[in-house]
């Protein structure tokens, strides 16, 4: 590997780091911030901090997967991508799914980079023109279209209004009231649903519910997964010749 | 009074059979070598035995029990059956379809016995003259399949018991013309000529389908028994169509399809060039047997045509014109069947104005007479051209009087026969016709309209004297013209051709005799009138039809001076005919003719002549040019430019484009494809966001409006910026957030009634984007106060 | 924009998300070599990742149904990696048979 794959490699990972590292203390305060607060049903909690931290990770996951589809050297471009992924991780944490930050940066930054960055090194070949240049017409029409798109669809996204807020908040919003509730029927109900609320995107919560409503889905995707692992390595497999004549060239 | 028989079908199945082994066996069996072969032999015995079994067994049948039943028909008393129903079968049941049910029925009465009589007995001798004729023909089995065939669907043509069975042969017959005048189709001209003979016959043809359709229309009958019920009569004589009755609608249509088969003005072109094909298909098919159909079919229609005098007089006045003229454009051909084929022409219209006068037994009497010198003259023609190495040129014949003597002395017979020369056949059907002809008169026809057919037809038949004699006398006597290699080949035809030549011309000698005059004084035997009457409408026993109104024809009226009379004239005119073309052409072609021909107006009447008054021609300008014309407009602009050039090719360049412009993006590239998914995404989204903005507006109480804003179907409309502006002072003086699904109503209060100006504005939510729309909005007056108060 | 810089809503993250599928949508369609195509297309299956967690995180009332969102990413992230291993299979094969991963240069069904 020459010296610019060296040098990105190193970047890479560094952007990478610091992202998820900047992220995870802002996460905590985030958690503890929203604890607290008082209640709003369509905003996250009014904090300046978490706000910055949305920005950064969105600066994160924009640049790095621009970094991706930019970059002629396909080892800086993974890269990217595993910065982009930790990006990602950090807004699934902000998204109250702690279970799914853990999997995107096991799953993905880890095992599915590890995968691309293996090939990338079994087929050892720099990329000399890296932009399709066939159909440029179309591809300008596309890209205009891309555009326009992406206008459109921002200007209904943000008319989104979270209506119902989340579990969290309401269970805030209802403590004040109920837990000091005559009945202590209610209030002990108030309490389990404050002490379920703070599981929301735990690995409790998502475990029971894959091994309950989703049972079937679940075991649907393993057999995908172990379909794709016989396929993968059926294709991948070098043909009888072609081994033959491998183990023959080998000694 | 009928009988059925069960042997009727085998009369037309027998040729048919041979017709299948010709077609079908023998020369699939055997490749054409251009020799004599073991399987020719076959062929030709397959042929003759096939028809003439056919003749065996026509001969008992009317030997046997339709001479009975005649012969009892004939002793009845008063309160016989007009109409003797001869011998019936059905084959079986042909078509059934609602009330109409058609068999495949045969009816052999004393009509179609006499034909039969004819078509089987010298189909046989054709049959037996072409084995010498035809000798070599490369396609000799294909000759008599064809013959054969021809012969089986003349027989249903006649035995047909129903009008669709005649039809069946009707085309068959056609058909089987078509092919054998087309037999030499290496050379264009016969290919042509029997392209000619079909569709001048399906002009016919289709008039004669017409016919039957409409007659199945009045009557709800085909078959001829029921068309004769008094139901039928009634349904063809009370009903009227255009002021003419439904009789004379249907004898009109049936009268051109007869015109198309038997070669009448104005169909009749087809026929002198039908002499493409071999000469015994003249003689059988052209002279003797198809031709005559026509004249057949109007017999066995007689019931039909004795209620329409108008339809009598057309076919009568068409026949008279045909004879004439057909006479005429005989003088001057040069080819020796070419005039034989005027001849027939002429003769057929001798015959058509028999049956369209009424007298219907003489229009029949002349075709078997006809039948049998106009055949023997083809016959004999064929054997002379054998001789002559094949040419018919009769301007280079001559002196074969002693070369040819059979042929010579039967030719001869022959044209006596059909010049009128007492005794021959000829003359007494002729005389019969003219006869007929000079007394015949009916209600609604004009005065001497019968004198004038009788007039016309002396001269026809004048004129067919002097044409057979020049005919005669060019061919037989003066000096031999031909060349020398021609006139070292010069032979007498074998026997197998000169037997069937010289047992015609005994006939065409004595088959007068069956029709003798009648006379007041003296019975003479009237063998065919007698033999006849139980088929045909009798004029004299009007009980069965209308006596109002008909033709007071037929035989039998003139008294004895009279008929003795015409006969003289008769005679006469047929001498003269001979003894000018004996002045003319006695010793061949004479220098008189030419310096005839040479004068001004002597030439000028030679060549129209020479030319058929140029009917082809005419039929070429007035028919044939338009629609070359037009083919070459639909051929040129219609197929080449509009459909070829617009529709399948512009279609198809429609395509090319379409094409390229799909294959634009089905170019394999999944890239391609993603660029599609988005342009389209990205047009779904501009097309459903467009809003289209107005606002409805309804009159309340007063001077209260209520204003509705209409925002379409867009997607910005969801909580944008409603804004009204109803003074036109630039500021909002109402406005809402749009909730989708809701209505919003917008009232205000004008001023008063009037006309004013509102803007609503509409500002997207989210970009802020302002879409603005101006409408007049009209304000009423209370209806109450104005023009008196009509409340 | 104060306001919607330090309010966050769902909107942020999901236009956020958009923004991410369209890099990804602009990857697949503007680079040729095979790899960094798949690579976007992980781009795009992230976004939808994210779309289904922030509509989760702002719409899940129900305590029982509130993991729906969570579970359906779970198996996004399953089928991505299933995915992958099979498309990265396909492209080893492409490049041992022709030396090279450029799919505009892999018409073979083509014509």
């Amino acid at each position: 590997m020459n010296q610019v794959v060296v040098r990105w490699l190193w970047v890479s990972i560094a952007a990478a780091l610091v992202v998820f590292f900047v992220a995870a203390p802002g996460l905590a305060l985030a958690a503890e911030h929203s604890a607290q607060a008082e209640v709003s049903a369509h905003t996250f909690k009014n904090s300046k901090a978490v706000a910055f931290l949305f920005w950064f990770l969105a600066a994160g996951t924009l640049g790095g997967s621009i970094f991706v589809i930019t970059r002629r050297n396909m080892v800086t471009a993974v890269m990217g991508m595993v910065a982009t992924f930790f990006a990602i991780a950090g807004l699934f944490l902000m998204l109250y799914a702690s279970f799914l930050a853990v999997m995107q940066v096991l799953v993905y930054a880890g095992a599915i980079m590890v995968l691309f960055v293996f090939v990338i090194m079994i087929l050892n070949r720099p990329e000399d023109e890296p932009w399709a240049i066939h159909g440029l017409l179309g591809k300008g029409m596309a890209a205009i279209g891309l555009l326009y798109l992406f206008k459109r669809l921002a200007s209904i996204l943000w008319q989104v209004k979270d209506t119902h807020g989340l579990v969290v908040e309401k269970a805030q919003l209802a403590a004040d009231v109920v837990l000091n509730h005559a009945d202590p029927g209610v209030a002990a109900g108030t309490k389990e649903l404050i002490t379920r609320s703070y599981q929301f995107g735990s690995v409790e919560g998502v475990g029971y519910t894959l091994f309950s409503n989703y049972l079937f889905p679940f075991e649907a995707v393993s057999i995908v997964l172990l379909v794709a692992v016989v396929g993968a390595i059926a294709i991948a497999r070098p043909l009888h010749k072609e081994a033959e004549m491998a183990d023959q060239e080998a000694p | 009074m009928e009988k059925t028989s069960k042997l009727l079908f085998l009369i037309p199945l027998l040729p048919l059979a041979g017709a299948f082994l010709n077609l079908f066996v023998w020369r699939v069996l055997s490749p054409s070598t251009g020799r004599l072969r073991q399987s020719d032999k076959l062929t030709h015995y397959t042929a003759i035995l096939s028809v003439l079994a056919a003749f065996v067994l026509s001969c008992y049948l009317i030997g046997g029990p339709l001479w009975e039943q005649f012969n009892v028909w004939r002793k009845l008393g008063e309160g016989k059956p007009e109409i003797m129903g001869g011998l019936h079968q059905s084959v079986w049941t042909w078509i059934e379809v609602g009330s109409l049910k058609i068999n495949l029925a045969f009816r052999l009465d004393t009509l179609s016995a006499v034909m039969l009589l004819v078509i089987t007995g010298i189909g046989t001798l054709i049959h037996i003259y072409s084995v010498g004729y035809m000798h070599g023909e490369k396609r000799y089995p294909a000759y008599f399949g064809y013959l054969n065939l021809f012969t089986g669907m003349m027989l249903i043509l006649v035995l047909g018991d129903s009008l669709p069975v005649m039809f069946i042969g009707w085309e068959g017959v056609g058909l089987c013309s078509y092919l054998l005048i087309g037999f030499y189709f290496d050379e264009d001209k016969n290919a042509n000529a029997g392209r000619k003979a079909f569709i001048a016959n399906r002009v016919g043809d289709f008039a004669f389908l017409l016919g039957i359709c409409l007659l199945f229309y009045a009557t709800k009958s085909v078959n001829f028994a029921d068309l004769q019920s008094a139901a039928s009569i009634s349904a063809l004589k009370d009903t009227f169509v255009g002021g003419e009755r439904m009789a004379f609608m249907i004898g009109l249509l049936f009268f051109i399809g007869a015109c198309g088969k038997s070669a009448q003005i104005p169909l009749y072109v087809w026929l002198p060039d039908a002499m493409a094909g071999p000469t015994p298909v003249s003689a059988l098919i052209h002279a003797a047997t198809m031709v005559t159909a026509g004249v057949y079919m109007i017999a066995r229609m007689s019931f039909l045509y004795a209620h329409s005098t108008t339809a009598m007089a057309i076919v009568a006045g068409i026949g008279a014109l045909t004879a004439l003229f057909a006479a005429i454009m005989a003088f001057a051909q040069t080819d020796l069947k070419k005039v034989l084929a005027y001849s027939t022409v002429s003769q057929l219209g001798f015959m058509f104005v028999g049956v369209g006068i009424g007298a219907y037994t003489a229009g029949v009497f002349h075709l078997i007479t006809h039948a049998f010198f106009k055949a023997g003259l083809f016959l004999a023609a064929g054997s002379v051209m054998h001789a002559m190495s094949g040419s018919g040129d009769i301007t280079k014949m001559g002196g074969l009087r002693k070369l040819l003597p059979r042929t010579h002395i039967s030719f001869l017979v022959y044209c006596l026969a059909i010049a009128g020369i007492v005794p021959f056949a000829g003359f007494f059907s002729k005389d019969e016709i003219l006869a007929g002809a000079f007394g015949a008169h009916a209600e609604g026809w004009a005065p001497l309209y019968g004198k004038f057919l009788w007039a016309v037809l002396s001269v026809a038949a004048l004129g067919t004297a002097f044409y057979m004699f020049r005919l005669y006398f060019l061919v037989f006597s003066g000096e031999n013209r031909a060349d020398a290699e021609t006139k070292s080949h010069i032979h007498e035809s074998p026997y197998s051709m000169t037997i069937p030549l010289l047992i015609l011309a005994a006939f065409a000698t004595v088959i007068g005799l069956i029709g003798l005059p009648h006379l007041q004084g003296v019975h003479l035997p009237t063998i065919l009138h007698d033999w006849l009457a139980p088929s045909l409408v009798n004029f004299e026993r009007p009980s069965l039809l209308d006596a109002k109104g008909l033709p007071s024809v037929g035989e039998g009226h003139a008294s004895d001076a009279m008929t003795l009379g015409l006969m003289g004239v008769a005679l006469v005119v047929g001498m003269v005919g001979i003894a000018a073309a004996y002045a003319l052409y006695g010793r061949g072609p004479s220098a008189k003719v030419a310096k005839m021909c040479e004068t001004e107006l002597g030439g000028e009447v030679h060549r129209v002549v020479y030319n058929k008054f140029y009917v082809d021609e005419l039929y070429e300008a007035s028919i044939l040019a338009p629609f070359r014309a037009t083919a070459r407009f639909l051929y040129e602009v219609v197929d080449r430019f509009l459909i070829d050039g617009i529709i399948v090719n512009g279609s198809a360049y429609i395509i090319d484009v379409l094409s390229r412009l799909a294959r634009w993006f089905q170019n394999g590239q999944v890239q391609r494809y993603l660029v599609g998914v988005v342009i389209g995404g990205a047009l779904i989204f501009y097309f459903a966001s467009s809003p289209k903005l107005g606002f409805k507006y309804e009159q309340k109480a007063g001077n209260l409006v209520e204003f509705r804003p209409d925002v379409g179907e867009g997607m910005d409309a969801k909580g944008a910026l409603i804004e009204f502006d109803f003074d036109l002072d630039g500021e909002p003086d109402h406005s809402a957030s749009f909730v989708p699904g809701q209505d919003m109503i917008v009232p205000y209060s004008f001023g008063g009634e009037g006309s004013y100006k509102v803007t609503m504005t509409m500002t997207d939510s989210v970009f802020k984007k302002k879409y603005k729309v101006t409408r007049t909005v009209h304000v009423k007056g209370p209806d109450t106060g104005r023009e008196g108060g009509a409340q | 924009m104060t306001s919607a810089f330090y309010d966050l809503t769902v909107s942020h993250f999901l236009i956020l998300a958009a923004a991410l599928f369209m890099i990804g949508v602009a990857g697949v369609l503007l680079r040729r070599n095979a790899i960094i195509v798949m690579m976007s297309i992980e781009l795009m299956l992230n976004a939808a990742n994210i779309t289904i967690l922030a509509f989760s995180r702002g719409f899940a009332g129900e305590h029982r149904a509130a993991f729906q969102g969570q579970t359906f990413a779970l198996i996004v992230i399953a089928i991505a990696a299933a995915e992958a291993a099979v498309g990265l299979a396909i492209v080893v094969t492409v490049f041992r048979s022709r030396r090279h991963s450029d799919i505009d240069r892999l018409t073979l069904l083509k014509n």
